[in-house]
């Protein structure tokens, strides 16, 4: 009885590891066990292989079989092993070639047909492989397209099991299957959206350039109908496209969700989560395999929480975290799970619950005490990380009809974006942080980026009376300093003070 | 007080070309009241000095209501009354004419026009030796500081005294040891203009060393003093000449001071009148100059190197250079658009008061961080 | 006897000949107590044998070795215990193993056979 290894991966996170599949006969009696952590989804690939391989042909002899994945010590989840798992089996009982499998990862799920069905991650997974130095990975058909975006591995799409293994030298007849497919996906291509086709919200539009180019997060203050959505829908047109290898981590979590992956898109992603989304769809976790959620799928993009005030206070509670350290823990019994998640962030509110307060021409019918409470329900600890409080009002109808469109498109604000954020960085070199909006204020206040005496005075003199609080204090100073690289300036002066005062209104909060 | 008959022609020799009357009036005022007394000085300037004298004299009666309190009169005749000497008036006039002295009287040609600043308690006479023109020779500008000087404070006092005489200002300063003199020297040295004002009567030099000092001064300037000859320099003398120093000048240099300088008194005064302040800085370590340290610090104080930095204090465009943060114009423009009773929204107040949108923004933005405006959601307005 | 019974007992003549033919001494067969009945127990060099024999038409229903299972094992090895208490002499300081042989074919002489030796 013999012994045969192949190779396949298991993901923490994003993070691939491969995993080598040992398999194993010995002269007893039949009984198939795996070791090596698996989780329950694994631990039911016994039925799954043992039917796949009879009903591809393959003869496994009926044996005592044990299938050992290492590292012993890392946890192992899903159904992506199975593949991996029947083709070990299958060299070792003599039926392909164990040379031919030693050298290749495998990834996939095996229907009890024999088919190899699609699953989740395999993006990340062939990333793992290539950067291994492996040369070449077996894939399920619905994934090819996904892994052919990881350059530098030869990527095989198999159908079946019985593909795969004449594939390695074995005897068996290769059936002409029909491919599992992976689900088309939900959102129809849908047209690029225009900073153009906002029309009357000058001030809008020039707080979300200077969000952009500072990569400061941002509440959006206004009635129903006045455009916040809109807005906040064209930030990710603005902000600069994605280098090749970051483009590649957010398509690996687009696969890690279960997303079908096409090809590598170098606009950032723009997720909107709905506020009864779950807690696990929003930070992640499913019942058995820990997925990524909304936020995680925000990822170097923008995260827009539309009616802030009527989401979990769990989860903004949980949005903490990732603003701090840009990443995100998801916990399951007996592992952990960490996931990059590091995003700008874009609140919407409605001045109060009927959303008319303040609204010219519109009666608010809220009690004081009720638009009080709901303002109060965003935390002070999400509230300090908001740089920007943007009013948006509602465009008078004659100019929202009329056709006529703003000067400012998403192109141009771009190209101003990317020049102020390339002044911040080469500012910045040197120091963990790539934008103001991610410079802690002391880094401000004091040392090389203290603004002079003259300039900084109306400020010191408010922080003196208590007009404005320290943490008010810094925000004002980040956003001058956005303020200035926009404009290609040195440093702000006393009119980028005034013009970041005017952007942070609410200078107590 | 004044009936004596010979005491009309004093005047006249006192004061040539000027009302006898007049003339004697005020000395009689200048033998009546310390430098300084506001009282004096409302009476005059309301009643003009004889009839002022004649209320002074008298026990009582009719007051313009509104000049003096009657407590206050009172009060101030009770002061007078023992220094009504018709012999008093008599000396007065008889030893400054001994010394070749005049007396110099408000309005006319050879008086300093930045006494009158002082007010109710600007000087009603001043009794001179020297050349009577020596205030309009040109711009007038006060060094003082430390009798007890240090080389370096008559080294610099000297240099710029010097320079500023040189260039044809007229150097004012209070002929005592150490700086004064050093600063009286420099621009004598020159062949400039220099004044002295003297806490004591002008016959008598104080302090003694400057004998000759003096009498340099009275050829190359002028020595004054509030005080009739033989008025001996009180402390209380000194502190009022020091508000002279400071009135007569454009502005006043403190060269060298320790840090409760006497000069520091000038100082205040300059700054009271609004006199521009130069201070000339020294060696951290040094005592002398804790004064002038102290004024840049705590007086806004200008730090003056040489002469050309003191010229810079009185002349107009130079004060303009911002040391301190000025009103920007475009502030108050902004704001005359707004209302505080309609708020109104950036575009429509950009366009009201002609400036840029940008422009605009950030001045509300200022605006709004020390409350002059507050935004609400129709738009801005001023707080009212 | 029904057909089945008959296949069994053509099963184990057939697993008897095969164990001959390995140089194994045949023992008992068909041992019976209370806790059940061992197929064969035979000797080789000095190891006692209890072997259980299965016999199947096809795997149609399962790999005869698939019977076998951890439940039969256990019992397997109480009733070697039990033989060697109830023979002392045949036992005496012997090894005991267990082994199976499965036979896959509806005519047991030509039947596929397949021996597992030393089963845990």
């Amino acid at each position: 009885m013999s012994t045969a290894r192949t190779w396949a991966v298991a993901l923490t996170g994003v993070d691939g590891h491969l995993v080598e599949i040992e398999a194993d006969f010995s002269a007893q009696t039949p009984e198939f066990t795996i070791i090596g952590l698996p989780d329950k989804a694994l631990g039911e690939a016994v039925q799954r292989v043992r039917n796949a391989c009879t009903n591809s042909g393959l003869d496994i002899p009926r044996r005592r079989l044990t299938v050992n994945l290492s590292p012993a010590s890392l946890p192992k989840h899903g159904s992506g092993f199975d593949l991996g798992i029947a083709v070990a089996t299958a060299a070792a009982g003599g039926m392909l070639s164990a040379r031919a499998v030693r050298g290749t990862v495998h990834i996939g799920e095996l229907g009890l047909d024999g088919r190899v069905r699609p699953v989740a991650g395999v993006l990340p997974a062939v990333y793992a492989a290539a950067r291994a130095g492996f040369e070449r990975v077996i894939v399920p058909h619905a994934n090819a397209a996904e892994a052919a975006l990881v350059p530098g591995i030869e990527v095989h799409a198999a159908a079946s099991l019985a593909e795969v293994a004449a594939l390695h030298g074995a005897d068996v007849e290769v059936p002409d299957v029909d491919a599992v497919e992976l689900a088309a996906p939900d959102e129809p291509e849908t047209l690029p959206l225009d900073l153009a086709d906002v029309i009357g919200q000058e001030e809008a539009v020039d707080a979300l350039i200077i969000a952009a180019a500072g990569g400061h997060h941002m509440m959006l203050s206004g009635p129903p109908g006045a455009g916040k959505t809109m807005l906040a829908r064209r930030l990710p047109g603005i902000l600069p496209l994605l280098l090749d290898d970051e483009a590649l981590e957010v398509a690996a979590i687009r696969s890690l969700v279960g997303e079908p992956v096409m090809k590598l898109d170098p606009v950032v992603p723009f997720v909107a989560p709905h506020h009864s989304a779950s807690m696990a769809a929003l930070v992640g976790g499913g019942t058995r395999m820990a997925r990524p959620g909304a936020i995680v799928r925000a990822h170097r993009g923008v995260l827009f929480l539309d009616e802030t005030p009527e989401f979990q206070r769990a989860a903004l509670d949980a949005l903490r975290q990732p603003l701090e350290s840009g990443r995100i823990e998801v916990h399951r019994a007996g592992f952990t799970a960490s996931y990059p998640a590091r995003f700008q962030l874009v609140l919407a509110m409605n001045p109060c619950p009927c959303g008319n307060y303040g609204v010219r021409g519109a009666e608010c019918a809220c009690p004081p005490m009720s638009i009080r409470r709901y303002a109060s329900k965003l935390s002070g600890p999400l509230r300090d990380r908001i740089d920007i409080d943007l009013q948006v009002a509602r465009v008078a109808a004659a100019r929202a009809t009329s056709g006529e469109r703003s000067r400012v498109t998403s192109a141009s604000a771009r190209e101003r974006v990317v020049a102020a954020r390339g002044a911040a960085s080469d500012r910045l070199r040197g120091t963990p942080w790539r934008v103001n909006g991610e410079v802690p204020g002391e880094r401000l206040r004091l040392g090389v980026l203290r603004l002079p005496a003259t300039v900084r005075a109306p400020l010191d003199r408010a922080l003196e009376r208590g007009t404005v609080t320290l943490r008010a204090y810094d925000r004002v100073l980040r956003l001058a300093w956005t303020i200035a690289d926009l404009a290609g300036a040195n440093s702000p002066g006393i009119d980028e003070l005034g013009r970041a005062l005017f952007l942070k209104k609410g200078l107590l909060a | 007080m004044l009936d004596d008959a010979r005491l009309l022609p004093l005047a006249e020799r006192l004061r040539p070309g000027g009302d006898p009357v007049e003339t004697l009036t005020r000395v009689a005022w200048s033998v009546l009241v310390e430098p300084g007394d506001g009282t004096a000085g409302a009476l005059v300037d309301a009643h003009g000095a004889q009839e002022a004298l004649e209320i002074a004299c008298r026990d009582d009666g009719l007051l313009t209501p509104g000049i003096v309190t009657p407590a206050a009169l009172a009060e101030a005749r009770t002061r007078w009354r023992p220094r009504a000497q018709a012999q008093a008036v008599m000396e007065a006039m008889t030893s400054c004419l001994d010394v070749g002295g005049h007396l110099m009287l408000p309005g006319d040609d050879g008086w300093p026009a930045g006494l009158q600043d002082l007010g109710p308690h600007a000087p009603l006479v001043l009794w001179a030796r020297g050349d009577l023109t020596s205030f309009t020779a040109g711009p007038a500008v006060a060094m003082v500081g430390a009798r007890a000087a240090s080389p370096y404070g008559e080294s610099v006092a000297a240099d710029i005294a010097g320079d500023l005489a040189g260039a044809g200002a007229v150097v004012v300063s209070g002929g005592a040891y150490g700086i004064d003199g050093a600063s009286h020297r420099a621009a004598l040295g020159v062949g400039g203009v220099t004044v002295a004002f003297l806490a004591g009567g002008v016959d008598r030099a104080y302090p003694v060393g400057h004998h000759q000092l003096f009498e340099r001064i009275r050829k190359g300037g002028l020595v004054v003093s509030e005080v009739p000859c033989g008025g001996a320099p009180t402390k209380w003398r000194f502190l009022q000449r020091n508000r002279l120093i400071a009135a007569a000048s454009l502005a006043t240099v403190v060269v060298e001071a320790g840090w409760r300088s006497g000069t520091l008194n000038t100082a205040g005064h300059a700054a009271a009148l609004g006199r521009p302040i130069g201070a000339v800085p020294g060696p951290v370590t040094s005592a002398a100059s804790a004064g002038c340290h102290r004024l840049l610090r705590e007086f806004d104080a200008i730090c003056v190197t040489n002469a050309q930095e003191v010229r810079e204090l009185w002349d107009d465009r130079a004060l303009d250079a911002p040391s301190q943060p000025r009103v920007d114009p475009d502030r108050v423009r902004l704001l005359d658009a707004m209302s505080t009773r309609t708020p109104r929204d950036a575009h429509d107040l950009a366009r009201r008061c002609g400036l840029s949108v940008d422009r605009v923004r950030s001045l509300l933005g200022l605006l709004a961080l020390d409350v002059v405006v507050v935004q609400t959601p129709e738009g801005w307005r001023r707080v009212g | 006897m029904a057909a089945k019974d008959e296949l069994g007992r053509a099963g184990e003549e057939r697993a008897a000949r095969h164990l001959r033919a390995q140089g194994y001494i045949i023992l008992d067969r068909n041992w019976r107590c209370r806790q059940g009945e061992i197929d064969i127990v035979a000797q080789r060099d000095d190891v006692l044998c209890v072997v259980e024999v299965k016999t199947r038409r096809s795997v149609r229903y399962g790999h005869p070795f698939e019977a076998i299972d951890e439940r039969k094992r256990r019992r397997l090895w109480r009733l070697a215990y039990a033989w060697t208490a109830a023979h002392p002499d045949a036992a005496r300081r012997r090894e005991i193993r267990l082994e199976a042989i499965g036979l896959i074919g509806a005519d047991a002489d030509t039947a596929q056979l397949e021996h597992l030796v030393d089963l845990l």
